[in-house]
């Protein structure tokens, strides 16, 4: 097998790929580094994120209100040590992104501008209309074009992560184009490869957030933490799942139940519809289960209203609210109220890492959404998580070029053997074509119904346990699964085969997680266990698998200035 | 091995990729190519009456006897015929980059169709000016 | 069984047999449905080798263009029921070579849009990474090039303009566009270093402005109205240079 050597490899081009693929490349241009992405890096799904991006910017404004608005946000599950370094960068970072082109919305005097947010006690979410993924993505890719030492494979899918004795030597490699597996060897490898949201039907992720970065990591011997807090985004688009962004209410917009109240103020009279999103989304399915909600032929739903905020505030501020509820609803918000329910939106968890990205296994290295250092805890507020993968993308790029002229690089007949290895069992598993009988798109089709009915926003023992078990069967499924053709170029049935197979891998954790979890906590509510439980678990869980199957730990969480105290708003 | 930047995956010999050929009718195949092929060849006739105007120039330097025998030419139904289907081009490729025009200056804080508009007002007036002249004379 | 609808879909895989061919599908019609519902429709469920790009369903990403009908669309946000009952062909996009099925290679515009340097260029190259402070642009400043700014990278403009089809080596509209935006950045110094390639023989000149890249361009970017500005720019350059005899 051919193998290509390099010094750092970055698996996933979306923000905190591409933040950390620069950093490194400006900082030590000598380094030979790669970015490697199974789609070109603009269509990665940083690009669909809407709101904003937050940071301490204004004289009202300090480190230690956006900290501690993180940590009572996360339910006091984050790591407050990363919490304080990630306000701290996060302040360099949105400049950083702004000299680099970012067309951030602008005061009158031309200063950055910024907009409410939930769960924050400031004006501190700088945003590029509602478009700030896409302005942040394709300012970090525009810029990332300018270095030259910098390397891309587009379109190549990485299928396992080569780790000789502890110490990352490279990955296994597909060109999707060419149909053909090669060694991209390296010294460090990060993987920024985002969240799991694929594995839920009703989901603002796009088709390619399959978990992909977090099961490569699990099989190669890592822990993957905190998995079973997943975020349910208050305001999916009916139908669809597609985010409509928190920005609308931070601009102002209202949610209504169907005797046309605002219900919010039964659940956070404070915050009002700018509660963290757990709650906000907790609420509306309340409304729901009491009958309060409308009910049409895609289901169960509230409205958000902005009517009131006029044709040239939505125009100015939310343009793409108005666009996807035209293109997507057949709506236009400007006279009608938004139909929305909460779609699944965020994985908490990821690949554990410290707070420069490391993970337990030398030379691998974790960022963005795909990670977790963990600074969102059990529940993320909306707008830290474009700022993370700045913040954590460039640390992580940072760490990396630092261990990389120390260590030394695995040998080329060891990796093919490791290879070798792995070749076997993709081979085995997803290129027998004709031999089996299973559908891919059966199979997805039930874990994601399964998914979203037993590990949804509320949960309950009886019905993780199904959960586990009914995923338990679909990975026997897997194993007969039906691959029609064995064509090389752009077979999309079989990087379909095993992105399905990283979905069920973690899936299975997240619901053996959230089993274990016998709490309420952020994201994770248990309507068997409604309260938190700081006695029992006040820690992270780290997964590892075993061939027993997975293995949960628990991993303490630092605390430094702000006690655990009841989350109200 | 890999270009710098470069997708490597662009190594294009990779993989036999499919080529569709252009037919040389391609312009018939929209409204829009045909709309713009029409304006390509309008200047043709934009040229042609450059080229007619030059002609009964130099007629005119050359004394009244070759200007009248030119104009004697110039109004005989083939060439009336002629100029008719040279001003519906000219106006053709006048409207047409008119509505350009609205796209080159119109940005921000000018409106394109403001620019458009604008155009054709001086048009108008020239033309007034024009015809105000004739008649005068 | 309620109704259908026919999709006539271009298929072309070069492991197989290399021809280029149309295969008929007749599927359920849903008058809710994307063309994008519709192909994801056909390979669950009737043919696992159909193959084409998409992700982020929601007309941002730029992966999901095909010709719908003869014409660049994004398929996430193109319905049936635009056609329905008659019948759909679907079919790569034009102008670009095809890998496989709707799948088109689409290396020569990145290596394209890295040529014309679409990032901020400043003369002290220190300033591009100070993060001190931010630069100051108020939203008039903005105004002049965040139109666009709002390019997908999707491509459909390439496969409208019949000048890319004729003459690859043409830089295209989304490229210029894209140059032009950070040319008219007030933040940006660079825009004698995108001269050289904005205005070279395969740049803004070749544009013959049939306009086409504006009307299918799903994002109201007007890479038309760019490449215009950009020859305007590129004028009045030349002509100051021939008077000044400065290059």
């Amino acid at each position: 097998m051919d193998v290509i050597n390099h010094d750092i490899l970055i698996v996933g081009g979306g923000g905190a790929g591409l933040r950390a693929a620069i950093e490194i490349s400006k900082s030590n241009p000598s380094l030979k580094t790669a970015v490697v992405s199974k789609v070109y890096p603009m269509r990665s799904h940083t690009v669909a994120a809407e709101g904003g991006s937050a940071a301490v910017l204004k004289e009202d404004d300090n480190h230690d209100l956006h900290a501690y608005d993180t940590v009572k946000g996360s339910d006091f599950l984050a790591d407050q040590d990363a919490v304080e370094v990630f306000v701290r960068d996060a302040t360099r970072e949105v400049v950083q992104i702004e000299r680099w082109g970012c067309p951030w919305n602008r005061e009158e005097d031309g200063r950055i501008a910024t907009r409410w947010f939930g769960g924050m006690s400031r004006k501190r979410t700088l945003h590029a209309a509602d478009k700030t993924g896409f302005h942040l993505l394709h300012a970090l890719f525009q810029t990332s074009l300018k270095y030259d030492t910098l390397m891309r494979y587009d379109e190549w899918f990485v299928a396992a992560l080569l780790v000789d004795e502890g110490k990352l030597g490279g990955v296994l490699a597909l060109d999707t184009r060419r149909g053909v597996f090669s060694i991209l060897a390296a010294k460090a490898v990060i993987l920024c490869t985002g969240g799991v949201g694929r594995m839920y039907a009703f989901t603002s992720n796009a088709g390619i957030k399959t978990g992909d970065g977090a099961a490569l990591a699990y099989r190669a011997g890592a822990p993957i933490k905190d998995m079973e807090f997943i975020q349910f985004h208050p305001s999916g688009l009916l139908r669809t799942g597609i985010l409509i962004t928190e920005a609308s209410r931070g601009e102002g917009g209202y949610l209504y139940n169907k005797d046309g109240k605002r219900f919010m103020e039964n659940y956070a009279p404070s915050k009002m519809e700018l509660a963290p999103r757990d709650i906000v989304s907790r609420s509306i399915i309340e409304e729901v289960l009491a009958g309060r909600g409308f009910e049409g032929p895609y289901g169960s739903y509230v409205q958000l209203d902005l009517r009131h905020l006029g044709e040239a505030k939505i125009m100015e501020k939310l343009p793409m609210v108005r666009e996807l509820c035209l293109d997507f609803a057949g709506m236009d918000p400007v006279y009608e109220p938004i139909p929305i329910r909460p779609t699944m939106h965020y994985t908490m968890g990821g690949v554990h890492t410290d707070k420069d990205g490391k993970t337990p296994i030398a030379g691998l290295y974790a960022a963005g959404e795909g990670g977790c250092v963990s600074i969102h805890g059990a529940n993320r507020l909306g707008s830290n998580s474009l700022t993370e993968l700045l913040v954590f993308g460039a640390r992580a790029g940072r760490s990396a070029a630092e261990y990389v002229p120390i260590s030394k690089p695995c040998s080329s007949e060891r990796l093919q053997s490791l290879a070798k290895r792995e070749m076997d069992i993709i081979q085995k598993r997803y290129m027998q074509p004709g031999n089996g009988k299973e559908k891919a798109g059966a199979i997805l089709a039930d874990l994601r119904k399964t998914m979203d009915e037993k590990v949804g926003i509320y949960r309950t023992d009886d019905g993780l346990k199904d959960a586990v078990q009914i995923i338990q069967r679909l990975k026997e499924r897997f194993t007969g699964i039906r691959i029609t053709q064995q064509s090389k170029v752009f077979n999309t049935e079989l990087t379909g085969a095993m992105e399905l197979d990283n979905m069920l891998e973690i899936a299975h954790v997240i619901a053996m997680n959230a089993r274990i979890r016998k709490e309420s906590r952020g994201g994770h509510a248990r309507k068997d266990f409604p309260k938190r439980d700081d006695e029992q678990f006040l820690h992270h869980s780290l997964v590892f698998k075993t061939p027993e199957g997975p293995k949960r730990e628990t991993f303490p969480v630092t605390i430094t200035k702000w006690k655990p105290e009841e989350r109200k708003y | 091995m890999a270009h710098s930047m470069n997708s490597i995956s662009g190594k294009t010999e990779a993989t036999k990729t499919y080529r569709r050929d252009i037919p040389n009718t391609w312009w018939l195949k929209k409204g829009s190519y045909f709309l713009f092929i029409l304006r390509e060849i309008s200047s043709v006739f934009v040229a042609l009456y450059a080229i007619f105007l030059l002609i009964q120039l130099c007629a005119l330097s050359g004394g009244q006897e070759r200007y009248e025998s030119t104009a004697a030419v110039f109004k005989s139904g083939w060439m009336i015929i002629l100029h008719v289907v040279i001003w519906v081009f000219v106006m053709y490729n006048m409207v047409t980059w008119f509505r350009i025009s609205g796209r080159i200056f119109g940005a921000k804080p000018l409106s394109p169709v403001l620019v458009t508009i604008s155009n054709y007002i001086i048009w108008l007036i020239v033309s007034i000016g024009i015809i105000f002249l004739l008649l005068k004379g | 069984m309620g109704e259908e609808i026919t999709l006539n879909i271009t298929r072309y895989n070069p492991d197989k047999d290399g021809k280029y061919t149309t295969q008929r599908y007749s599927i359920p019609y849903k008058n809710d449905w994307s063309i994008l519902d519709a192909l994801n429709y056909v390979k669950a469920e009737l043919d696992g080798s159909l193959t084409y790009r998409w992700s982020c369903r929601m007309a941002v990403c730029g992966s999901c263009g095909m010709m719908v009908n003869g014409t660049p669309r994004l398929t996430c946000s193109t319905y049936l029921n635009e056609f329905y009952p008659k019948e759909i062909t679907i079919e790569p996009l034009a102008n670009f070579p095809v890998i496989r099925d709707l799948v088109v290679d689409i290396n020569d515009f990145m290596a394209k849009l890295k040529s014309a340097k679409p990032w901020i260029i400043r003369k002290n190259k220190r300033d591009e990474d100070d993060t001190s402070k931010e630069y100051l642009q108020t939203t008039g400043q903005m105004d002049k090039y965040y139109q666009q700014t709002l390019c997908i990278n999707c491509t459909l403009c390439y496969a409208a303009c019949p000048v890319y089809g004729l003459h690859p080596d043409f830089l295209g509209p989304a490229v210029i566009a894209l140059g032009h935006r950070y040319n008219k950045d007030s933040r940006d110094e660079g825009k004698a270093d995108r001269r050289e390639v904005l205005a070279s023989e395969h740049g803004v000149w070749k544009c013959t402005v049939v306009g086409d890249c504006t009307e299918v361009c799903p994002k109201h970017v007007d890479p038309s109205a760019a490449i215009q500005r950009t020859k305007v720019d590129s004028a009045i350059n030349w002509f100051f240079s021939f008077l000044t005899g400065r290059k």
